[in-house]
């Protein structure tokens, strides 16, 4: 339509030129994406109409080509030769046949060792070519039992071979496919063709069996099922830990078989290794005889306690049974200056707990404040503190002040004593603050309550600094001391 | 116990604070001074903002680079020594990029260290560019947003100098002397195309002028609005559709049926009664006035 092109031309040109321009810093704030909203749709609005501005803005955006236009470099490159195709290997066609085939044959195993693991003797496969063969000619008389042909495969196997001549002779089991999927089905005959009728072959498993193509000579009843390495168990040993609290247990796995015993590892008290065979090992939670309960090869099974109860929330007995059935909890490392903290187990218990301080999101202007350098070393000493949570806290005139918007300040210590506080740290839930005459109080709940902490009877002057990390307290006063407390003030010593 | 503070007093400490981390004390710019720079631009982009508002403008500004610039503009020598370390290669390579050529690349440059550093003097003090640093973008931008402005005038006022024979050389060619007068045209297209646009967003007012009246490639326009130019070919398809529909739609409401307002968009340009030559004339008049109060 280029009629239409001239009219719009014609007519965008005629529209009379904006008679003020942005300044160029809007429009520097605006190439570098800076300008908030409103502000931007009012340049771009001023652009539209503006062939000069147009024109500087197009020469002082970023050279750099957008990421949507690298595509058709690449396919450019791409149709003159010069750029290598790299694609990954597991996205060729041959890979995805691959492993359509493997994924298909592991299926089709799956489906037919399913049930024979238990019906091994009901499995009768359709004749094939050979066995029609092996029908017409009389069948060998039957190899005497120490004529027994271990397959090759079996030299490897971690089995003692006084397992396949402990074996009838007679016995036939399914052969289960653990033989390399790759194998053709003509180079499975001609192996199945060089193998001596009544052959017992011990698979890489060690179970002996016997190959399908000789169960016409054999008796049904004779035929017994090779263990199966895959079969449900339980184990005993554990359920014999559970027993005393709970009988269900018992008797719901009371027809399972039992499973092979795990070699126990014998550590001394106090040396458990906190990583075994790939599983972390739990660590006691005392050192009294309930370390040792539970301590199953490589799980470890606590009692549900109170405290269990009211971290996991759960009421239910049956719950209680799954969970150890389960098996699956397993206690975390905990330091030892957080063992006071429960809610560190159970975030939910945290959030009902103190859920004003953990639900309320930051407002942007908290945001930006927490961001700037408004809290740093510094800050500290002059005293502008924002806390996580709802309250931030200051020292002014004096005073430990607290607050949720900036602009209405509380009081925030309410222990009652006459203190001229100099400074305050907060870190989450726990404030510490210092004033005058080696005072220093302590709050572990955003300031609700307040205990006075003494640092000793030699502690003079003001408090000018408090460095908390974590447990490690180090107060500093303006008589030149300095206290420190390595478990969170309970004790303290003079370091000077 | 006396627990209120005011407003006004966290506003005191935030901008003690800033006034701290900018860098002043190191040129010498007095947190009076300082003071009176944040004000001047809150007075200039957000006059009525309350102070929480005034506040977080403030926070977002180049604080560091605006003392800089500021202490610059007062002749500050330290601050002298830190904007050539830090900016003089930068400038000569902005006005390079843009002007694809060094020569002239250096002269524009040069030309503005000129007014960088203030040429010319107003009341006994001397007219430093940097004054008019706000902070809202980098510093190193705001060169480069200096340098455009200036090669854009410059390249404006040169193009109607450039000689008939340059122009010939350059294989442009002149229409007749006389041309054949307009024939009659239809007021009611124009009035329907510019109702057209009127309904456009600004975003879709860009491409079209990008593209119609800049002769800008699709790459270009894709630049300015952060996406590829195959997007922008495709909006540009759908928006003439739509102004067809639209001017259609228009000429119909104004006494035309389709067949007529089909025909009428086939009609020349040419017979439309616009003085294309005046209106650009005027708004580049009126840019050009507009250049000149800014600087």
């Amino acid at each position: 339509m280029p009629e239409l092109s001239s009219l719009l031309r014609q007519r965008l040109g005629s529209a009379p030129a904006p008679k003020t321009h942005p300044d160029a810093d809007t429009l520097t704030a605006y190439a570098e994406k800076l300008l908030p909203a409103t502000e931007r749709s009012q340049v771009l609005q001023h652009i539209s109409e503006c062939a000069n501005c147009r024109d500087v803005i197009a020469l002082i955006l970023p050279d750099g080509v957008p990421v949507q236009e690298r595509q058709p470099a690449i396919v450019g490159a791409m149709n003159d030769g010069s750029y290598k195709t790299k694609r990954r290997w597991f996205l060729t066609p041959s890979f995805g046949l691959a492993a359509s085939i493997v994924a298909m044959a592991l299926g089709v195993g799956i489906v037919l060792e399913m049930p024979f693991s238990k019906h091994a003797s009901s499995f009768k496969p359709l004749p094939t070519a050979q066995q029609q063969e092996a029908k017409a000619v009389p069948p060998p008389p039957p190899p005497e039992p120490s004529a027994n042909v271990v397959d090759q495969n079996s030299t490897q196997s971690a089995q003692p071979p006084a397992a396949a001549v402990n074996a009838p002779d007679a016995q036939v089991a399914h052969k289960r496919s653990h033989e390399p999927e790759a194998k053709s089905s003509d180079a499975m005959n001609t192996e199945r063709a060089a193998i001596p009728r009544n052959e017992q072959v011990i698979t890489p498993s060690g179970a002996p069996t016997m190959r399908v193509e000789r169960q016409q000579a054999v008796q049904p009843s004779q035929v017994q099922p090779a263990p199966s390495p895959r079969r449900d168990y339980v184990n005993v040993q554990v359920f014999a830990v559970q027993n005393g609290q709970t009988g269900a247990v018992q008797a719901q796995t009371a027809d399972l078989p039992s499973a092979p015993a795990t070699p126990q590892p014998t550590f001394a008290l106090g040396q458990q290794p906190m990583f075994n065979a790939g599983m972390r090992q739990t660590a006691p939670l005392d050192t009294a005889g309930n370390s040792a309960l539970g301590q199953q090869g490589t799980t470890t099974i606590y009692p549900l306690s109170a405290s269990d109860h009211r971290t996991f929330g759960v009421t239910s007995k049956i719950s209680q049974v799954g969970r150890q059935l389960h098996l699956k909890r397993i206690a975390p490392t905990i330091p030892s200056e957080s063992l006071n903290d429960y809610a560190m187990f159970n975030p939910s218990l945290a959030r009902s707990q103190n859920g004003e301080m953990a639900a309320k999101a930051p407002e942007k202007g908290e945001a930006d404040l927490s961001q700037s350098q408004a809290f740093t070393s510094r800050a500290l000493s002059h005293g502008l503190v924002g806390g996580q949570g709802s309250f931030s806290w200051k020292v002014a005139q004096g005073k430990l002040l607290k607050s949720n918007d900036f602009n209405h300040w509380v009081a925030g210590y309410t222990g009652g004593d006459d203190i001229d506080f100099s400074v305050v740290s907060v870190n989450g839930p726990e404030i510490w603050a210092g004033g005058n005459n080696a005072a220093l109080v302590h709050s572990r709940d955003g300031g609700a309550t307040w205990e006075r902490i003494p640092l000793g009877a030699s502690a003079t002057g003001n408090i000018t600094s408090l460095e908390v990390n974590r447990s490690q307290v180090q107060v500093r006063s303006s008589s030149g001391q300095s206290w420190s407390s390595p478990d969170g003030g309970s004790t303290w010593q003079m370091d000077n | 116990m006396s627990s209120e503070t005011s407003p006004m007093d966290t506003l005191v400490a935030a901008v003690r604070e800033l006034f701290e981390n900018s860098g002043a004390k190191r040129y010498q710019l007095g947190a009076e001074e300082f003071q009176h720079i944040l004000d001047q631009i809150a007075v200039k982009y957000i006059p009525s903002a309350p102070e929480p508002q005034k506040l977080r403008f403030w926070r977002e500004l180049k604080i560091q680079e605006l003392v800089l610039a500021r202490a610059c503009a007062n002749g500050d020598e330290q601050a002298w020594t830190d904007f050539l370390t830090r900016y003089r290669e930068k400038l000569y390579d902005i006005a390079r990029g843009i002007t694809k050529d060094d020569a002239s690349a250096r002269e524009l440059a040069d030309s503005i260290y000129g007014d960088l550093y203030g040429t010319s003097e107003r009341d006994g003090y001397r007219l430093s560019r940097l004054n008019f640093y706000m902070g809202r973008g980098s510093l190193e931008g705001w060169l480069r947003t200096v340098v455009a402005q200036e090669f854009v005038n410059r390249y404006r006022k040169q193009k109607r100098l450039v000689s008939l024979d340059e122009q010939e050389e350059d294989g442009i060619q002149f229409s007749a002397a006389n041309p054949s007068p307009a024939g009659p045209a239809d007021a009611r297209i124009s009035a329907s195309v510019d109702e057209a646009l009127g309904g456009l967003s600004a975003d879709d007012r860009l491409v079209l002028a990008s593209y119609f009246l800049d002769d800008r490639t699709l790459t270009e326009i894709g630049k300015f609005l952060g996406v590829h130019e195959s997007t922008v070919s495709r909006r540009l398809e759908k928006l003439l559709k739509i102004v067809r529909k639209q001017v259609v739609a228009g000429l119909m409401s104004r006494g035309m049926n389709r067949g007529q307002a089909e025909e009428a968009l086939e009609s020349d340009v040419r017979y439309l009664q616009v003085d294309v030559t005046r209106r650009l004339q005027e708004s580049r008049r009126a840019a050009f006035q507009e250049d000149k109060g800014s600087s």
